[in-house]
């Protein structure tokens, strides 16, 4: 049964879980979103959040043992329920329906192979084209991905790429099938500043021209406010609040969404003394009951201790998991943007 | 660490052959050198488990005394190598460039001669008496030790707890001491446990040749005194053999245990 | 002038590609230029940033200033006297006004040794305190810096505490010996980041507390922004632009100034999405380009860029630019 009308990818209830000697993680708890065909998603999230586990979990790359997908649903177009599957059909679908990224391409990449090389093996393994039609085809998207000379530099190895070079590459190889998802897991993290931009670019031109939809995982609040449609932000594996870009940037209904925005310095303004939140992110070993943001939240009451907020909808596609939410902003009508 | 099954096995069997060890005035009043002239060459028997040898020494109670000697030997032996690779190592994995070059190519030197026969010739020229054989071999050993010590500390000296103590103004070997020493001993204690192993069997060797200390029984000597009758009575040279070769083992196996658990806490840090 | 504090005069440090004994030989060795010739002034009880991306040089300059590194040629003067020619004591007083807070929390502190010695080694070297005396300031400073209380976690290890937290015993540590002046080097970038605006506050707090006067470097403009008081910004080795804070976000000269600002994401969807003002990769620090460094990537490239390397000189009163074409550049924006 297909309950997806034009939605690409469908998450709902997700769990994935690490078993370790210290104890199980829920990485990622209870987690559900969508992305529609041709949107941007962007999910954000600090250290331990899970944002890079649910891409995992899209993929199935989960490392197992000691993580797995415990419960929930991923439904892609198409293909059913992408937990159900099994192995081979899933290498059908990974590269050439769903493309994944990375944030550290030099861990990803072959150092022993030419970059060129990389980029045409990823080709051939999804199309059925001889290797001189697939070496063109590798120039046409290393040029497409913002290569100069791609001719040159396709003979080049790894490390002899720069940073920015490399996630190019990686995108490439990511693009090369014409898949209908690309997750891009912290694009941009480990980039300098001008070489960020030029991927966010690069990004944003690839989902105008190949209508691909994308979901972007990053911790940088700039990445997704400049690039998403729609962006959920993450703690501790839960999913704190999912909406709409502007309306969750600028009439946010969750404390640590609020307290996050306002503790982060901006460049386009002066010197105002900045928001901190108390404490640190939990042990994920050792979260705590009811909300999981419930020690370092202002607004704690005693049921946030004990329990754990669903997601409500708060407005036009803007859901929050928060208890207060009604109580802490009905009153507001403030736009965040200074 | 004890967790580790392989050390466990190595830890359980060394412990018992201690054990052993130490209850010798107990278990063996009379000494490794009583001797029965009445009962050589005896089968082992149930008076007699190992048997005796040539001169009606019982070889159960000679072995419970030289495991002492032998273990003595090598852990002594063992503790010099890894003090000596542990200072070299260190100042070398440290201060770099051509201090670095010089103790690295004398460990070369170190490594390119046959051990053995180094350790054969000091002892043949210099005599060998025990704490002369314990020092020879431990100053032969510690190669191995210096280079793993020297990659822990080129490592470590990049980390910024060690700038820290820099600007705090703590001297150079202030900080080799304690600041990346305490860091890298982990290292230093498996690797002594494999060079007690390479000491034990180095005296062993000696010993068996007849360069070892006479005078002090190790189970190296039990083997060289068995040489005659090998064939014969066998009993004299098979078991002390076979408690070298669990000794052996045991450290083997405590020293590839700690290996396994250091390797999962370099590849988490 | 009196109210310098650290005066940095021609400082360069070269490092050779291939390191070893015999390299010293080999006529084609390869040097990297991390710094050339780079001069500032840091005023005391002032915050000056240094910004650049990788390569820049900026963490060279700050391990140069503190002697982690020797540098390659040029001056530190520090409080008056240049350091090369300070004597054993007059260096041990150094130590005492001059101290680091370093980037990465998890390697900047002693896995083995508890927070009372972590924070007490600068007590102890400098011979300030031992023992009892020794954990009665270290527990005050861990109070100062918001770890309260203070016995209770001088006697824990490293890692029992958060990123956050080890950030706050190394300023702690810094604080230490009471110094005039600290190196912070990149001190937010390692930390989760709702965690930043804690350590931002508590450095900006520490320093009208104890009077001090802070080296910054980062890469984060945003970051910087709110911390600085004088901003140089380096490329590949030399300082491109120097000027007051307001000032260079308001009037931003150089082109790879302009380059940086224009890339920058603000965390807002009404932004704009951020623009490329320079073609091109980082070159690298190896080889650094012919004349202005900047020139292959610079959208306003000239001949002249090629081949003459533009000189710092000062455009206004506390705006430095190595630009052949800042004034003309200046005309350009002027609205």
């Amino acid at each position: 049964m297909n309950y997806l009308t034009d939605k690409l990818l469908s998450i709902q209830d997700l769990q994935t879980c690490f078993f370790t000697s210290s104890g199980v993680v829920k990485a990622v708890d209870h987690v559900s979103l969508d992305i529609a065909r041709g949107e941007t998603l962007g999910i954000v999230g600090e250290s331990g959040s899970g944002k890079t586990t649910v891409a995992l979990s899209i993929m199935r790359l989960v490392p197992s043992p000691p993580g797995k997908i415990v419960g929930g649903r991923i439904d892609l177009a198409g293909y059913g329920n992408l937990v159900e599957l099994d192995e081979t059909e899933l290498r059908k679908i990974r590269g050439s329906v769903i493309a994944m990224s990375f944030q550290d391409p030099m861990t990803y990449l072959n150092p022993v192979l030419t970059v060129g090389r990389q980029v045409v093996e990823a080709i051939l393994l999804h199309n059925d084209m001889t290797r001189s039609d697939a070496t063109a085809r590798a120039i046409q998207i290393m040029r497409r991905v913002g290569i100069g000379s791609p001719e040159i530099r396709a003979r080049e190895y790894p490390h002899q790429m720069s940073g920015g070079m490399r996630q190019r590459i990686l995108l490439a190889m990511a693009i090369s099938c014409q898949p209908r998802l690309l997750i891009a897991d912290e694009p941009t993290t480990a980039l300098d500043v001008i070489t960020q931009a030029g991927i966010l670019r690069l990004l944003k031109n690839l989902k105008e021209e190949l209508g691909i939809s994308l979901l972007i995982v990053s911790h940088d609040l700039g990445v997704v406010a400049n690039l998403c449609d729609r962006i959920g932000i993450m703690y501790a594996g839960r999913m704190m609040e999912i909406g709409n870009t502007a309306e969750i940037f600028e009439r946010s209904r969750h404390p640590y969404t609020r307290a996050l925005l306002e503790s982060i310095p901006r460049v386009d303004v002066g010197k105002k003394r900045l928001a901190v939140i108390d404490g640190a992110i939990p042990r994920l070993t050792d979260l705590p009951n009811g909300c999981v943001f419930n020690p370092r939240c202002t607004f704690a009451q005693p049921e946030c201790k004990v329990t754990n907020p669903p997601l409500e909808i708060a407005a036009e596609d803007h859901k929050t998991a928060c208890l207060l939410w009604k109580q802490i902003y009905s009153k507001e009508e403030i736009h965040l943007d200074r | 660490m004890l967790t580790n099954q392989t050390a466990a096995v190595g830890l359980a069997l060394i412990s018992a052959v201690v054990i052993i060890g130490s209850l010798a005035p107990l278990l063996y009043p009379q000494g490794p050198y009583s001797i029965h002239l009445t009962e050589q060459y005896e089968k082992p028997s149930f008076a007699h488990p190992f048997g005796t040898d040539e001169l009606g020494r019982d070889v159960l109670g000679r072995i419970v005394w030289a495991i002492r000697i032998t273990l003595i030997i090598g852990i002594v032996a063992a503790i010099i190598s890894a003090f000596v690779g542990t200072v070299l190592g260190g100042i070398s994995g440290y201060f770099g460039g051509w201090v670095d070059h010089a103790i690295m190519r004398f460990v070369d030197l170190m490594l390119s001669v046959p051990m053995f026969f180094l350790v054969l010739l000091v002892i043949l020229i210099f005599g060998g008496g025990i704490y002369t054989v314990m020092l020879v071999i431990g100053l032969t050993i510690w190669p191995n030790g210096a280079r793993l010590i020297r990659t822990q500390f080129l490592s470590l000296r990049e980390l910024d707890f060690v700038k820290a103590a820099r600007v705090a103004g703590s001297s150079d070997f202030k900080i080799i001491f304690k600041e990346i020493l305490p860091n890298a001993i982990f290292p230093v204690i498996v690797d002594s446990s494999l060079r007690i192993g390479t000491a034990i069997l180095t005296e062993a060797g000696l010993s068996f040749l007849g360069a070892g200390d006479p005078s002090s029984l190790s189970l190296g000597w039990m083997l060289n005194e068995a040489i005659p009758t090998f064939r014969s009575a066998w009993w004299t040279g098979v078991y002390p053999g076979l408690i070298l070769a669990i000794i052996l083992v045991s450290f083997n196996l405590i020293g590839d245990g700690l290996n396994d658990a250091l390797n999962v806490r370099l590849t988490q840090t | 002038m009196t109210d310098d504090l650290v005066r940095v005069e021609n400082l360069t440090k070269h490092f050779p590609v291939e390191s070893g004994f015999m390299a010293r030989f080999y006529k084609s060795r390869k040097i990297v230029h991390a710094v050339d010739d780079v001069s500032f002034v840091i005023k005391s009880k002032e915050t000056f940033s240094l910004v650049g991306e990788t390569g820049s040089g900026k963490s060279s300059v700050a391990m140069s200033i503190a002697r982690l590194q020797i540098p390659t040629s040029g001056r530190i003067i520090f409080d008056g006297i240049d350091i090369n020619e300070m004597s054993k004591i007059e260096l041990k007083q150094l130590r005492r006004n001059l101290q680091f807070i370093f980037q990465d929390p998890y390697s900047s502190l002693n896995p083995r040794k508890t927070v009372n010695d972590i924070i007490g080694l600068p007590l102890e070297e400098i011979g300030l305190a031992r023992g009892a005396e020794k954990k009665k300031r270290v527990i005050k400073l861990l109070e100062q810096v918001g770890l309260v209380p203070g016995g209770e976690y001088a006697a824990r290890y490293p890692h029992e505490f958060s990123g956050g937290q080890r950030q706050r015993i190394g300023i702690a540590r810094a604080l230490a010996v009471n110094p005039k002046f600290i190196i912070a080097d990149e001190p937010v970038s390692a930390l989760d980041i709702s965690v930043r605006s804690q350590i931002m506050n508590l450095l900006q707090d520490v320093k009208k507390e104890f009077g001090l006067t802070y080296l910054f470097i980062a890469h984060d403009l945003s970051v910087v922004r709110y911390m600085s008081d004088t901003i140089a910004v380096m490329h590949l080795g030399k300082v491109v632009e120097l000027a007051e804070s307001e000032e260079l976000f308001n009037h931003p000269e150089h082109p790879y100034t302009e380059a940086l600002m224009a890339a920058v994401l603000v965390p807002s969807p009404r932004a704009s999405l951020p623009v490329v003002r320079a073609h091109g990769e980082p070159p690298s620090p190896v080889n650094p380009p012919s004349g202005c460094r900047f020139h292959t990537r610079c959208p306003y490239v000239e001949e002249r860029c090629k081949i003459e390397e533009p000189i710092l000189r000062m455009i206004r009163p506390d705006h430095l630019v190595a630009c052949h074409l800042a004034p003309v550049v200046q005309l350009k924006n002027m609205p």
